[in-house]
């Protein structure tokens, strides 16, 4: 496609960005006994929703495209599934409760 | 002579068969009253017999049982047994009970004072209490096979129900002097590949049978290989639809089978017909055959059929993949009953419960869950066949508010089924790995946890339920709606209630789990939105009702089994209401309320959604009328059996009787605390709803009848016999191919069914511009 | 009943004479069934659960499943080798929101949503018995008994190098080497795809050039698929030996799914220890979802082959380059699985 970003071609400048970001990720892990474990979580998680992002939008033409907001709209529906399979089946584990911060706990509001 | 004696004469023949049928029904050796006696009796042991005690008749002078017994000569029996607990207070006597020994012929006689004869069969006394082996005269007969039932209970005397108690049982049998052959039993796995074999064998007649009248002249080998071909490799919606027909009819008769099996084994307490083992695998595959294999793709051929057409398509937008849908279907059968016959079939239940499904020594378990991969598969492609085609390729003027009610059910239960089924799907790779390569993804000694199954299992298993009800939902409301002859009342409610139905149904499935070990909060919480999802499908109820109320009701066999589902199904419902009061779940748990509530919402709302939608759309996928009679007395004989087997389960439940054991024991009297053991008036039920099930099964073999039967010589059909008002009607009957040569405008639409704001908004976000196609094609 | 003027049919095109028939959907169903029957038959738990019982004889009938698959698949592609784009399903006019959308893209999308869900199952799979099983890390220094289920992740052995640790870059451990390797193929694959989509909607080139760049971006899609999967295999099998890296493989590692008796040892010095563990799970959980990807990853190369040989035909042209980029959607979904996966299981 013809689109572009800040003047590059959205492929060349997608691509260019998520070499240097995975290049950042090995990085950030092979020193990982040198950091935080909060830390190293944040930015891996991070780097993963941007490059997440990148790929869907430029490479799989959710965002320069006509049909974009349709196929956006399909391509999410099933987030709200995977939400709930997530929480009611990776997080109902006994032990998973203490592992949990206590904001995520109902005792924290009183239940 | 005119039509309606000869119905009359048929009708009473056919009566009288099935109750000269039931006449010679073979008695039972059942023990419905327990074992007895004059003062308290021996009423403690557990449940099931154990392997400890050993029970044994011989001679009085130590030999063993004459084979051959000589016409009415007496033998002195020696009664005894060993094994068992050993007195609490007296450590010394060991292994002391009582017994009772019934004789199928030939009489029983006390010799002293130790035995009795009570209620027909040799028991203890009370002096004879507490011994180890007693003495009796047995008197042969003139002739024929004699068998020897001997129960001994081994307690540990202190009087009450202990866990140790234990009892036994064994059978002698003593022939006639002609060296009679003794009685056979029958063995389940025999009865049933006989069954299946049979209702296959009967159906290829059949179909040849068909055929050949329909055409002799082409009746020939050269015929037979195009007409092959086309079948096996067939993309067109109709054919693959009609190819859904047959595999989910004949497997409703193979799940019909094993029900029966099932049913013979519980007809009496203490039954022997089936193995523990065979029962467990008939009971498996009883809910995995009707499920996957008849309900589903019964579905599949109505929606297969009949969206397309109304929604003004000429055919599915991926055919070769809706192809694929279907014969996945019968490689995964295959895989499903593998080891069915050799007693080594699934025995896991339907719902699969870890750790059993990867430990048992049952190597069917391993291809029924390679089986249901392939089922899997089958249903995500044609999930994503049914969304894309009714997203994409509408009519012209059917927007969303302009589909009929059986097309948004499809799509709503398509979704439902092909959001959830992967879930499924890598449960049942994990445990398929488990039991082959031994990942350890339920094996609990390495950390796995029996849990995940069920929440993976439920997460897809609620859903699922929803999805073989939901069509027919739709299938009701088109009927509902043509036999009134008006349009369905509250359309936008309708749509709203079904698209609620497929959100709330995610996030209900924990009150599958209630008996878990759940948190208390999660409970509660499941409670609550199990509780609501009640809500859109009274809506549903409601509207149909009024529509009802509304129109004026033609009263053909369709609207019959749309009415009979209106009664079962909102029973069904209410019955399920029960289980979510989370106190009531703990104790109706496991019991046969659950059976009853389930199969009052599947049979009574699939599978009489599916008998509708079969009377309703026949004349349109064969072109003939089916006949009125036959219909009217299928529904009649079928819904009256069919309530006499379900509505009696729920009682059943009540009084504790527990699902998938494979039998039952009776209290000997009404102040008994055996735990586990049911009033008498539960087996009186068992049999009234064995015979009720044998006369429902066999009822829905007129409808079979009626299939064949109008398809050869049925009233030719006009494209539309009901008056309905949907694209399908507008095409001949049956469709040509391609089903529409023109596709249609739809103009008119009730003005009821405008689309609303929320359309509208969405619309116009999300709609892409015709005219940026240019720009595309340049780059 | 048709009269072509002069252009292929594309398969679903029936007003222009495209058959309702083929082989393909009966004989891919049976190799599956052939391929899963003979496969449980050659792999059978053993009775301590801890191990298996390998049969070797229906093996060739587990692989003749699959070449029977492969035979329907080849029958698929006959049919739609020949199309060109002349007639690509858009949705009908009535069908908004979807209207004027291309029909096979909304299918591959709603394929996709299908395939979240899969992955989502795993990855629910994996959070639930990590946060349930207690951590090797955390048993240092305790009196555990042999045997004791324990979760030592997949990084212990890849991104921390374990016990192996070699360094030859310095600042990483060897045993990362094949794993950010299959990372940057992936990155770099998705890009040639899009490329290879770009190519083919270029009208200013000469068809048979076009179809060469064409060709020529999809077979180095092709080779960084392989290099991926053979850089799974290295690492999961043979080990990283190539010039001063040194890496061995988690199998020689002992990081597999049957070894109950995992000897983990721990600390420096004076508190180095090591005890004997059960670390099963996190191998099953690791093989499992890495080895699904994989399994994609190679469904992808399958596909790749059909649409090389078919580039290299001409096949492919402004008309129908959407086809790649409905493959395109696939791939780069593919690659959108690993860089979920590749922090989750390699590197956290």
């Amino acid at each position: 496609m013809s689109a572009k970003i800040m003047g590059f071609d959205a492929y060349n400048f997608n691509f260019f960005w998520l070499m240097l970001l995975t290049a950042v990720e090995v990085g950030v892990v092979a020193q990982s006994e040198n950091m935080a474990w909060a830390t190293l979580v944040f930015v891996l998680v991070s780097i993963g929703i941007v490059k997440f992002v990148g790929i869907a939008a430029v490479f799989m033409h959710l965002r320069f495209s006509p049909d974009s907001n349709v196929l956006t709209a399909t391509a999410l529906f099933p987030v709200i599934f995977i939400v709930l399979l997530v929480l009611m089946v990776g997080l109902t584990s006994p032990s998973a409760v203490e592992n949990l911060p206590a904001f995520c706990r109902p005792g924290y509001y009183g239940l | 002579m005119q039509v309606r004696n000869v119905w009359t004469v048929r009708a009473m023949v056919i009566v009288a068969v099935l109750f000269a049928a039931l006449m010679f029904s073979p008695e039972h050796d059942a023990r419905p009253t327990g074992i007895s006696s004059v003062d308290d009796g021996c009423r403690c042991h557990s449940l099931t017999p154990s392997n400890e005690v050993v029970a044994s008749i011989t001679l009085a002078n130590g030999s063993a049982l004459p084979e051959n017994y000589e016409p009415g000569a007496t033998y002195a029996l020696l009664i005894s047994f060993s094994g068992g607990p050993a007195e609490d207070n007296n450590p010394e006597r060991v292994n002391t009970g009582g017994f009772n020994l019934v004789a199928s012929k030939g009489t029983l006689t006390p010799i002293d004072n130790t035995t009795q004869i009570f209620a027909g069969e040799l028991t203890h006394t009370e002096a004879g209490n507490d011994q180890q082996a007693w003495n009796a005269n047995w008197t042969a007969p003139d002739s024929g096979s004699a068998v020897l039932r001997l129960m001994v209970n081994s307690v540990n005397g202190d009087n009450s129900a202990s866990s140790d108690d234990s009892w036994n049982t064994v059978s002698y049998t003593v022939s006639g002097a002609g060296g009679e052959a003794p009685t056979m039993k029958a063995n389940g796995l025999t009865v049933l590949f006989s069954g299946i074999l049979l209702t296959a064998i009967l159906f290829a007649i059949a179909l040849t049978y068909v055929f050949y009248v329909r055409d002799p002249e082409s009746f020939s080998w050269a015929r037979f290989k195009p007409w092959i071909t086309h079948w096996l490799t067939s993309t067109d919606h109709k054919s693959v639809g009609t190819l859904y027909f047959v595999s989910g009819l004949f497997f409703l008769g193979v799940g019909g089978i094993l029900a029966m099996m099932i049913r013979i084994q519980l007809s009496s307490p203490g039954n022997d017909f089936l193995t523990k083992d065979e029962y467990n695998s008939f009971f498996t595959l009883h809910g995995t055959v009707m499920i996957f294999l008849a309900a589903m793709p019964l579905i599949n051929g109505f929606a297969n059929w009949i969206v397309p057409l109304q929604i003004g398509a000429r055919d599915l937008c991926f055919p070769r993949l809706n192809a694929m849908s279907f014969w996945l279907q019968p490689a995964g059968a295959i895989l499903l009953l593998t080891g069915m016959f050799s007693g080594m079939g699934a025995d896991v239940g339907w719902t699969g419960y870890q750790p059993i499904t990867s430990t048992t020594d049952h190597y069917g378990a391993t291809f029924w869950l390679g089986g249901q991969v392939l089922l899997v598969a089958s249903s995500t492609l044609t999930g994503i066949n049914f969304i894309v085609t009714i997203a994409t390729m509408r009519a012209p003027g059917m927007g969303w508010m302009q589909m009929p009610l059986f097309t948004w059910s499809i799509l709503v239960s398509v979704m439902m089924l092909f959001i959830s089924i992967p879930t499924f799907g890598i449960g049942l790779i994990e445990a398929y790995l488990d039991r082959t390569i031994s990942t350890t993804f339920y094996n609990t000694a390495a950390g796995g946890d029996p849990l995940l199954w069920s929440h993976l299992f439920w997460y897809f298993g609620h859903p699922e339920v929803y999805v073989v009800v939901v069509p027919a939902f739709g299938v009701i409301s088109e009927v509902i709606a043509t036999s009134a002859r008006r349009t369905i009342f509250g359309y936008r409610s309708m749509v709203y209630a079904l698209a609620g139905i497929g959100f709330v149904a995610f996030i209900v499935y924990g009150h599958h789990m209630l008996t878990s070990g759940m948190s208390p909060l999660l409970r509660f919480v499941v409670m609550l939105t199990t509780m609501l999802v009640a809500v859109p499908t009274g809506i549903k109820i409601f509207n149909w009702l009024k529509t009802m109320h509304g129109g004026s009701l033609v009263y053909r066999t369709h609207t019959l089994w749309a009415l009979g589902f209106l009664v079962t199904f909102t029973l069904g419902g209410i019955s399920g209401m029960f289980f979510p009061a989370i106190a009531m779940d703990v104790h109706l748990h496991e019991t046969y309320f659950v059976v009853a509530h389930f199969h009052y919402v599947l049979v009574g709302g699939t599978l009489f959604g599916l008998f509708a939608a079969f009377y309703y759309w026949y004349p349109k996928i064969t072109g003939r009328m089916m006949s009125e009679r036959l219909g009217i007395l299928h529904f009649l004989t079928a819904f009256i059996s069919y309530n006499g087997v379900f509505w009696p389960m729920h009682k059943l439940g009540l009084l504790g009787m527990t699902r998938r054991h494979h039998t039952y024991y009776i209290r000997a009297d009404e102040y008994s605390d055996i735990i586990g053991t049911l009033p008498p008036e539960a087996a009186q039920w068992n049999y009234f709803i064995t015979v009720c099930a044998f006369i429902f099964f066999l009822s829905n073999l007129i409808m079979v009848y009626n299939i064949i039967a109008s398809w050869l010589n049925g009233r030719k059909a006009p494209a539309d016999p009901w008056g309905g008002w949907s694209f399908e009607w507008m095409v001949s009957s049956p469709p040509p191919t391609p089903s529409f040569a023109e596709i249609p405008t739809l103009l008119n639409a009730n003005p009821d069914h405008e689309p609303g704001r929320l359309t509208g908004m969405l619309e116009r976000i999300m709609t892409p511009d015709p005219g940026d196609e240019g720009e595309e094609a340049g780059h | 009943m048709s009269d072509d003027h002069g252009y292929h049919h594309g398969p679903h095109d029936w007003s222009h004479g495209a058959p309702h028939n083929s082989w393909a959907p009966i004989v891919i169903s049976i190799g599956s069934g052939v391929f899963l029957f003979f496969f449980a038959k050659a792999f059978t738990m053993n009775e301590g659960m801890n191990g298996y019982i390998y049969d070797s004889a229906p093996l060739p009938l587990a692989i003749a499943g699959l070449a029977i698959i492969f035979a329907g698949l080849i029958s698929w592609w006959k049919q739609d080798f020949s199309f060109d784009g002349s007639y690509e399903p858009q949705a009908t006019h009535g069908s908004a929101p979807f209207s004027n959308v291309d029909i096979r893209k909304v299918g591959m999308w709603v394929f996709l949503m299908s395939e979240m869900m899969i992955f989502s199952s795993l990855f629910s799979t994996y959070i639930r018995y990590r946060t349930s099983i207690v951590s090797c890390y955390s048993l240092e220094g305790t009196v555990v008994e042999p045997g004791t289920a324990c979760w030592l992740p997949a990084s212990y052995f890849i991104a921390k190098g374990g016990e192996h640790a070699n360094s030859t870059l310095g600042f990483m451990p060897d045993a990362l080497v094949p794993g950010a390797i299959n990372t940057f193929a992936l990155i770099i694959s998705s890009y040639t795809i899009v490329m290879a989509l770009k190519t083919a909607k270029r009208t200013d080139l000469e068809h048979a050039e076009r179809s060469i760049k064409v060709r020529n971006y999809l077979g180095a899609t092709f080779c960084l698929a392989t290099l991926f999967l053979v850089m799974k295999m290295v690492e999961w099998f043979i080990g990283f030996h190539i010039g001063p890296f040194e890496a061995p493989s988690l199998l020689s590692d002992q990081f597999t799914i049957h070894n109950d008796a995992y000897t983990y040892n721990y600390g420096h010095g004076a508190e180095a220890g090591a005890m004997t563990v059960d670390i099963r799970m996190a191998a099953s959980a690791f093989y499992l979802t890495t080895g699904t990807h994989g399994v994609h990853v190679f469904a992808g190369i399958v596909g790749l082959g059909y649409m090389v040989v078919k580039a290299h035909k001409g096949g492919y042209g402004p008309g129908n380059a959407v086809s790649i980029e409905y493959f395109g959607l696939y791939w780069h979904f593919v690659d959108l699985a690993w860089v979920a996966v590749f922090p989750a299981f390699y590197l956290y």
